[in-house]
Parts: structure tokens; C-alpha cells; sequence
């Protein structure tokens, strides 16, 4: 489903180059689970920004299922974000004194799906996140664990590809953070593409793949 | 993104800084209210003057002293070229009606214990017929009493509650500088005209008025009704005026005849032109504090799309497009306006016919007509105001970059 060739990311900062990605290859199927692992600086957010079509490479080749992304323009970035991946971040990121329903619902405004069955996809996603009971809640009204489950089910409602999830218990409790992690475990059942970044090794180890990011570069890449 | 949904999100972003939003359109209230306003008052004012202007009829003519590109002498002053003796020239005119040369003098009128400075009018039989206006009581003076120089008075509608406390003045006694006058005539309700009150002023023959209370030998101005086509009667006029007046003007130039003659249509044009341009340069003035109220639209916008940088970021990563993000900033500055231009004519019409009662309160018709067309033009300028203004901010929001947005703290 993606694949990358040779793929190369700086940052310009006051004249200054930064080297985040410096020649990344690499492959994920569908229907896989897996973690990028590393440390702190190492480029592994810039990758999953990059495979999420949120920014976009230097150099090198990404292609998305089978198709070279390189001539992307931005109304088909916008739409390949849409529909093709579901972000989840580590602070959530959700519309403030907006109740469940509409913060999940937002995907949809943007795409192409027909109108008629927003209702159903919203509550689906929802339900699939157990939130049912708390759909005319305000988000702010929700603790840590809740928000990040409605981000999980703002990230379902279009039926994306994959799920792209940055850090996603990184502000979360061990009890929250385990059931957000149960949550991907039972979409990566259904079928799910799971993308995971994390530097937590126990985290990262309850996915099917580790794929190791060190300088910018992929150091190790095991099935678990 | 449905343009509903759109508008429905601009409303819920607005309604979360209520004070905010509502700060920011008073600007625009502010700016179109005066627009209505200064646009009503100069209707209003170019109405009036014009209906005054209008009450004498479009057959008559105006002769006044002066050439036409000076101001001449005003109304009152001590010395005019205009004869009374022309009167009867221009009365031989076959394309002439009715003529009324006019003497406007002060003059200090007695009755009883009452005392009062009052405008003289100096003028002939003809007066009521081409200004429109006659006695409801008594009557007006006629030829044989102008040639006698006969000492009557015609009292306008409020002299005579003036000088005999709602008495009836029929038949009594005045003295208008020293000289008995018998009043034999009370004029009808006319208003104010030219800011000046008719209905305070005291008609007398114009011989009396030249020879027995003023002791001069000119008239201020002569009205004069045409029979015919009032182009016509106007060339007729004056030529018959320069030979009256022994008026030396070899190159026939209107410019150089030390009169001028005007038609009701020149003073309605006149009037028009004056008011139109007054009620342009108190609009523009008004409508600069529009330009005001949308650069306060534009800041205002360009500190919520800083504010909601991370929000922007998060729908580009939803999938909006940069359209979707510009429509729903463009939408949320055009709402703004638009409801500050709502706001506004109505506050701007409430503002007017304020202006109205307070007119009326001194006694000028004004009448309120709701500002339709200042209504519409009002909405649509701030409809403009806000597409113009917002759309700066509305392209930067559309612009960030999605992961640069999410990551602003």
C-alpha cells in the first residue's frame, strides 16, 4: 500500500539545513500493524507527517497504492487526507465546546460521502470506541482517555485506509493509554492499516512490526 | 463543505466571542448608520428645498439684480438696478401673464401695546396669483389701490395672532414705521420658505412701501408668470428689461446685463446640484469610518486565524481544502459585516426619522420615507466590506501548512 524510495526530508531554519530524513526505504501492506520506534529527534514523526500526506518529502520517490504521489496537487492532498488516512494525535487535537457527535462528524464535511449517511457512519464510530452514552457531551467535558477515543472515532468515520497515530497515550494515564491500545488492537482485527509512532518499547511492542528510526534513517525493521 | 455547514460554523465560532464580534461590527454599524442617516437628511433637505422651490409654478420667471456670475446684491440690501417702472413694460409683453416686483424691507409694526420688528413685503395684485397663495380671510390689494398708493396691509397667517391675540384683524389699525396702515386681509398658512417664515411677514402695495415707508426708488427682485413657452418670455423679458433700463450691452452677452433671469428649473437644477454634492461629501465622511469598521473587520480576522492556527491545521489534516478553509474565514467576515450592516440601517432609518421629528419639531416638513435604496446599498457595501477585508486573513488561513499549524502552541 506505501511504499518509500529513497526518501529525504530537511528542514530550513534561519538559512539553517536541518537532515531530519536522510534516504528512507520502506514498505507497508495492508492490513499491518506496525510501530516506529526511536528516539527523540530522530525523524519519526516527520515520517508518519510525510506518509499521512501532512508534509510533504525533499527528495525521493512515495508511492501510494502503486501510484508515484510526487504530482500531487493540494486539493488532491486535501482529499487523499480525507479519505485514504485517520490521524489520531497525542493532544488530540479536538474542536473545543463542540459536542462529540460534531467533532467527529468533521471528516466528513470535508469529503465526498454522501450526506445521508453521516448519521450512520457517526455513530458507528463512535459506538466502535464505546462513547455511545457521552455523544451530546462537550469535548472539554471529557477526561484524556475519552478525548483521545474521539479522535480515535474522528479518525474511523471516513473508512480510511490507515490510521496514522502519533504518540497517541503519550498524554494519557496507564489505564487510558491500555484501552486506547486495545482499541488499535481490535481495528488492526477488522482489517485495519495501523500506523503507530511512539518511543515507548513496551508500547511499540503491541504491534505486529517494529520499524526501528535512528538519524534519520531506519536502523532495524522486525516482525514480531 | 456544504455552504450551510459553513455558515452554520462561522456562527458557532462567532457566538464564542460574542463581545469580540460584537465589537468588531459596531465598527460597521457605526459606518453604514451614518451613511443612511447623512443620505436621509439630504434627501430630505433636497425635498424640501425643492418644494418650495416648485410651489411658484414652472411658468414663472425669476429677475434678480446681479450678473449671473456674481452673487449680486442679496435680497434686502439698499441698492438694486430693478425700477419699479418696469413693471408696466414687462406687463405690455404679449408673452407675459402676470408680473410682481417685490420690496423686502424691515420695518418696526405697531398695534396696541404689541411692538415687533417684521418683514415688509412691497409687491402688487399679481403676487397671490403667481406665488399660489391667497387671503382665506379678507382680500388681497388691488390695482386701483396701488395706483392710489392706498395705506392697506394683508397680515401674513401668524401677524395676526402676533399683533392682535387671535383677535380678528379685519378692519383694524397697524402702524408700520410711523405710517397708519388698515388691514384688510389675512393671507393663508405657508410655512417656512427658504428659512424664512411667510407666515411673519406683512404685505403692503409697492408704491406705499417705496414712497410713504421707505422712501426708495427700487425693487429687490420681480416674479413674472409667462402666458406662453417660458423660454420664449425669457428673451422677451430681457430685452425688454435692457430697453427699460437703458441697460448698454452691445455684445449681447446675458453675462454683462446686471440682471439675471431665472426659472424655477434653474433653482430646482441649482438646489439639486448643491445638495447632491453636500450629500456626497457627508456620505463619503460617514463612509470613511466604513473603511474604519473593515480594517477593524481585517484585524479582528487576522488574529483569529492566528488564534486558531492549530484548528486550521487540524481541518487541512481532516481534509479541508484551502477553498473550504478561505470560504469559512470569508464566510465568518461577511456574517459580521453584513450583521453590523443589518444593525445599521436600522439603527441609521431609526437615526433618521429621529432627524425628522426634530425638523418638524422647527416646523420644516420633513417626512420620514424608510431608506430603501440606502438600505440595500447599506448591506450590499458591507457585504463588500467584509468580502474585501476578509479575504486577506481568510488566504493566510487557507496557506498554513498543516503539520506547522498543529504544532503552534
Amino acid at each position: 500500500m506505501i511504499q518509500l524510495v529513497s526518501l529525504y526530508k530537511d528542514f530550513e531554519n534561519n538559512g539553517v539545513t536541518t537532515k531530519v530524513l536522510r534516504g528512507v526505504n520502506m514498505k507497508v501492506e495492508k492490513g499491518e500493524f506496525v510501530s516506529i520506534m526511536g528516539p527523540s529527534g530522530s525523524g519519526k514523526s516527520t515520517l508518519m507527517h510525510i506518509l499521512g500526506f501532512l508534509d510533504r518529502p525533499t527528495a525521493g520517490k512515495y508511492f501510494f497504492l502503486g501510484k508515484d504521489t510526487e504530482e500531487f496537487h493540494s486539493d488532491q492532498l486535501a482529499q487523499v487526507r480525507n479519505e485514504a488516512f485517520g490521524f489520531v494525535f497525542q493532544s488530540f487535537f479536538l474542536l473545543s465546546k463542540t459536542n462529540i457527535i460534531e467533532n467527529v462528524r468533521l471528516p466528513l464535511y470535508y469529503s465526498k460521502k454522501n450526506r445521508s449517511e453521516y448519521d450512520e457512519r457517526v455513530k458507528k464510530a463512535i459506538e466502535s470506541v464505546g462513547l455511545s452514552h457521552r455523544m451530546y457531551h462537550i469535548s472539554e467535558q471529557l477526561s484524556g482517555g475519552e478525548k483521545q477515543r474521539v479522535a480515535i472515532a474522528r479518525a474511523l468515520v471516513t473508512d480510511p485506509k490507515a490510521i496514522l497515530a502519533d504518540e497517541p497515550t503519550g498524554n494519557l494515564d496507564s489505564v487510558s493509554g491500555a484501552q486506547v491500545l486495545t482499541i488499535f488492537e481490535k481495528l488492526h482485527k477488522e482489517g485495519k492499516t495501523i500506523i503507530l509512532v511512539t518511543h515507548d518499547i513496551a508500547i511499540a511492542k503491541r504491534a505486529k512490526r517494529i520499524i526501528y528510526v535512528k538519524d534519520g534513517n531506519i536502523e532495524s525493521d522486525q516482525l514480531l | 463543505m456544504s455552504i450551510f455547514v459553513i455558515i452554520k460554523t462561522a456562527f458557532s465560532s462567532l457566538t464564542k466571542n460574542k463581545v469580540r464580534s460584537f465589537l468588531t461590527l459596531l465598527g460597521i454599524v457605526i459606518g453604514i448608520a451614518s451613511v443612511i442617516l447623512m443620505l436621509s437628511i439630504g434627501e430630505n433637505a433636497k425635498r424640501l428645498i425643492i418644494e418650495q422651490v416648485t410651489s411658484f409654478g414652472s411658468n414663472v420667471l425669476f429677475v434678480e439684480p446681479g450678473n449671473p456670475e456674481e452673487s449680486g446684491p442679496p435680497l434686502g440690501s439698499d441698492f438694486t438696478i430693478l425700477k419699479y417702472e418696469v413693471r408696466d413694460v414687462l406687463k405690455k409683453l404679449p408673452s407675459v401673464d402676470r408680473v410682481a416686483p417685490f420690496i423686502f424691507l424691515d420695518a418696526n409694526v405697531v398695534s396696541g401695546n404689541k411692538d415687533k420688528r417684521v418683514r415688509i413685503v412691497g409687491t402688487t395684485p399679481d403676487h397671490p396669483d403667481i406665488d399660489n397663495t391667497y387671503p382665506i380671510r379678507g382680500r388681497f390689494f388691488d390695482e386701483d389701490e396701488l395706483k392710489r398708493r392706498t395705506k392697506v396691509a394683508v397680515l401674513g397667517f401668524d401677524m395676526e395672532n402676533i399683533l392682535f391675540s387671535g383677535e380678528d384683524a379685519l378692519g383694524k389699525i397697524i402702524k408700520i414705521d410711523r405710517v397708519n396702515f388698515i388691514v384688510i386681509g389675512v393671507m393663508e398658512k405657508q410655512g417656512t420658505k427658504f428659512f424664512q417664515n411667510i407666515d411673519e411677514q406683512i404685505y403692503i402695495p409697492a408704491t406705499t412701501a417705496q414712497k410713504d415707508v421707505f422712501g426708495i426708488n427700487y425693487v429687490n427682485f420681480i416674479s413674472v408668470r409667462a402666458s406662453g413657452p417660458i423660454d420664449a418670455t425669457r428673451e422677451d423679458v430681457r430685452f425688454a428689461l435692457r430697453d427699460a433700463l437703458k441697460i448698454y450691452n452691445p455684445d449681447q452677452d446675458p453675462a454683462k446685463d446686471g440682471f439675471r433671469i431665472g426659472t424655477q428649473e434653474d433653482a430646482v437644477e441649482i438646489v439639486s446640484a448643491v445638495t447632491n454634492v453636500l450629500t456626497i461629501l457627508l456620505s463619503s465622511i460617514a463612509a470613511i469610518s466604513l473603511v474604519v469598521g473593515g480594517i477593524g473587520i481585517m484585524n479582528i480576522m487576522l488574529v483569529s486565524v492566528t488564534e486558531r492556527t492549530r484548528e486550521i491545521g487540524l481541518r487541512k489534516a481532516l481534509g479541508a481544502r484551502e477553498t473550504d478553509i478561505t470560504r469559512q474565514f470569508l464566510v465568518e467576515a461577511i456574517f459580521l459585516t453584513l450583521l453590523g450592516g443589518v444593525i445599521g440601517v436600522f439603527l441609521g432609518s431609526f437615526l433618521a426619522f429621529l432627524s425628522v421629528k426634530i425638523a418638524a419639531y422647527f416646523s420644516y416638513s420633513f417626512s420620514f420615507v424608510f431608506p430603501w435604496q440606502g438600505a440595500f446599498a447599506g448591506l450590499f457595501v458591507a457585504f463588500f466590506v467584509g468580502l474585501i477585508f476578509g479575504i486577506y486573513p481568510a488566504r493566510r488561513a487557507s496557506k498554513l501548512h498543516p503539520i506547522e499549524a498543529l504544532r503552534y502552541e
